[in-house]
């Protein structure tokens, strides 16, 4: 191995051939979900984990599961305030006083508990009593120097703005999922007037956080998550009017202080809202769930293979939880060969491995992805 | 008569739908046939449009808006019997999930064809299931959940209905994203709604 991990994933990122497929285990998605982290921990023999943090996947990942899965990436996570602990196993945040809820193990953000879901008028809105102080240190604290740290190991550094980067997670959480969605409709002055103020808070610390570390970055995540199983939950003419000027605000700015690749995240069925996410500067799409429909392998570097890079992929809703390790390795395989062609494939999960899912499979799946995925690719 | 009841809801237009029910109040028109001929249809409308992927969520919940709009002005004209002779229909969201918009698009979908709904919430427990049917006397139960990790509780629910001489004969749907129907028919449901248009022809046809 001539490369380093730095070098290879611009290569790919900028879709040609490089040593290798990057494996991409360590964001705060595509990761593994907190409550299974344990289990993974003990198959690998890894002594002395500490306690998982994360709302959806473990960002804490040790670095013994990091070098022994093959791991390019090194997450770098913007600071915050703490979260307050409210009566009924409530969480409320610190940032944007959203409230949620553990279930079953998993962060939830029920509708019902919502700050702002009876909101009526703006002045109501800015009664809410928490919003973001961007001159709160927290944010920032030691992320320069830890920065400078990972970006020396020569790995990939992948930065996360946590809920600065994500207006369309704060807004349904905030409002209500239901509320988020007919608001265009039924009170278009309060939606926007919530979206930009979301926007404003967001791009002050998104900008403050990256004059510290945006020359370190080489991925940069944003999130939406406005599709499903089955389609979008939104059509791309409503994207278009509804959520990407005010995406396109953050990543403008973004631009300006970091060479970093734009990635982000949707869960689901989001192959319709594509045009959408490439006009907003996206380049990478996160996590390509490709049991959903439209979103097969294939189909998607067909027609969008050659503008943009696909983090993620492997079906964690059946094959990873309950294929054998043949079927694995095979699967593996199989999106290897249809990815990886030409670069524009950073390999991952199709989203956080879930608590069904045998510790066998995901050491296979890695192992896998370790074997197969060396440029040039052939149907090997 | 009720096509322009039909128009307005499926082309969400709130205003003109509510009048046209109230026009059609105050012309005397049985009120049930409203429902079914007017409401009914225009909602069809709305989901066949939601399937061919012409409406989204927003569209959706926007219809559910307006239906319930327009059935909370016929509704205190029906007969009592006469919204429940279908059959009365559990729905809930099994243990460890909190997910809840699909199943409550399925709810309003299933309350504006006339049958009666008992929605019992989120995080259900196998036990408050079974309690729920039997005390409802329902005659169908649907079943929801958005993880895989808590789409196993349904098989907890329907060997507990199944193994209860009372209740064994209950039909069972079921539905959510990671659900098929190799995965119904594996765990013993009745049916698979694929979604909430899917899960009214179900229920239509296992309650007829």
């Amino acid at each position: 191995m001539s490369m380093t991990p730095r070098e290879n994933y611009w290569k790919v990122v900028n879709h040609e051939e490089g040593e290798w497929i990057p494996i991409f285990w360590g964001g705060t998605n595509s990761s593994i979900v907190p409550q299974h982290y344990g289990a993974l921990c003990q198959e690998l023999g890894v002594p002395d984990y500490k306690r998982p943090v994360g709302d959806f996947g473990t960002v804490n990942l040790h670095p013994i599961l990091r070098e022994r899965l093959h791991s390019d990436v090194e997450l770098l996570a913007l600071g915050g305030p703490h979260r307050r602990h409210l009566e009924e196993g409530l969480i409320e945040d610190a940032m944007w006083g959203f409230r949620m809820k553990e279930v079953g193990g998993y962060r939830v953000f029920p509708d019902q508990i919502a700050p702002l879901r009876h909101a009526k008028t703006i002045k109501e809105i800015e009664e809410h009593p928490i919003w973001p102080n961007p001159d709160d240190s927290a944010y920032y604290y030691g992320a320069k120097e830890r920065a400078q740290k990972l970006y020396d190991s020569g790995k990939i550094v992948l930065g996360e703005a946590s809920y600065a980067s994500a207006p369309f997670f704060v807004y349904p959480w905030l409002r209500g999922m239901d509320q988020w969605m007919i608001d265009p409709y039924d009170q278009p002055d309060l939606y926007r007037y919530l979206a930009q103020k979301i926007i404003d808070y967001s791009a002050v610390i998104l900008e403050r956080w990256l004059d510290e570390v945006g020359e370190y970055l080489d991925v940069l995540c944003f999130y939406d998550d406005i599709a499903m199983q089955t389609g979008p939950m939104v059509s791309l003419d409503h994207y278009r009017k509804w959520i990407l000027p005010y995406e396109k605000q953050l990543t403008d700015i973004a631009k300006k202080l970091t060479k970093a690749k734009f990635s982000i995240h949707c869960c689901g069925s989001c192959h319709d809202l594509l045009p959408g996410f490439i006009e907003v500067g996206y380049e990478i799409l996160n996590p390509v769930q490709t049991r959903a429909k439209n979103m097969e392998a294939w189909r998607l570097k067909k027609e969008y293979g050659d503008s943009l890079t696909f983090y993620g992929g492997v079906d964690i809703q059946r094959l990873l939880p309950f294929g054998t390790v043949e079927e694995i390795r095979q699967g593996v395989k199989d999106l290897i060969n249809t990815l990886g062609p030409n670069g524009g494939f950073l390999f991952a999960t199709s989203h956080n491995i879930e608590p069904d899912t045998p510790p066998k499979n995901i050491i296979a799946m890695f192992d896998a992805a370790h074997e197969f995925g060396r440029y040039p690719i052939t149907d090997k | 008569m009720f096509s322009k009841i039909v128009k307005a809801l499926s082309d969400l237009d709130r205003e003109k739908a509510t009048q046209e029910v109230e026009n059609l109040i105050g012309e005397g028109v049985d009120p049930f046939k409203i429902i079914q001929n007017g409401i009914m249809q225009g909602m069809d409308l709305v989901g066949e449009r939601f399937e061919k992927g012409y409406y989204f969520l927003p569209d959706l919940i926007r219809a559910g808006h307006i239906v319930d709009a327009c059935s909370s002005l016929v509704k205190p004209l029906l007969k009592s019997n006469q919204s429940s002779d279908k059959g009365v229909i559990v729905v809930g969201t099994v243990a460890g999930d909190i997910h809840d918009l699909g199943k409550n698009i399925v709810i309003s979908t299933l309350e504006s064809a006339g049958f009666k709904v008992v929605d019992i919430g989120v995080d259900v427990p196998v036990e408050r299931f079974v309690e729920a049917v039997r005390s409802e006397k329902a005659l169908l139960l649907g079943m929801s959940a958005l993880l895989t990790v808590t789409m196993v509780e349904m098989e907890k629910v329907i060997e507990a209905l199944r193994s209860d001489s009372d209740l064994k004969d209950v039909k069972i749907m079921v539905g959510g994203a990671p659900l098929d129907q190799e995965y119904a028919d594996k765990i013993g449901a009745d049916a698979y709604g694929k979604d909430a248009r899917q899960a009214l022809m179900k229920a239509r046809e296992l309650l007829n």
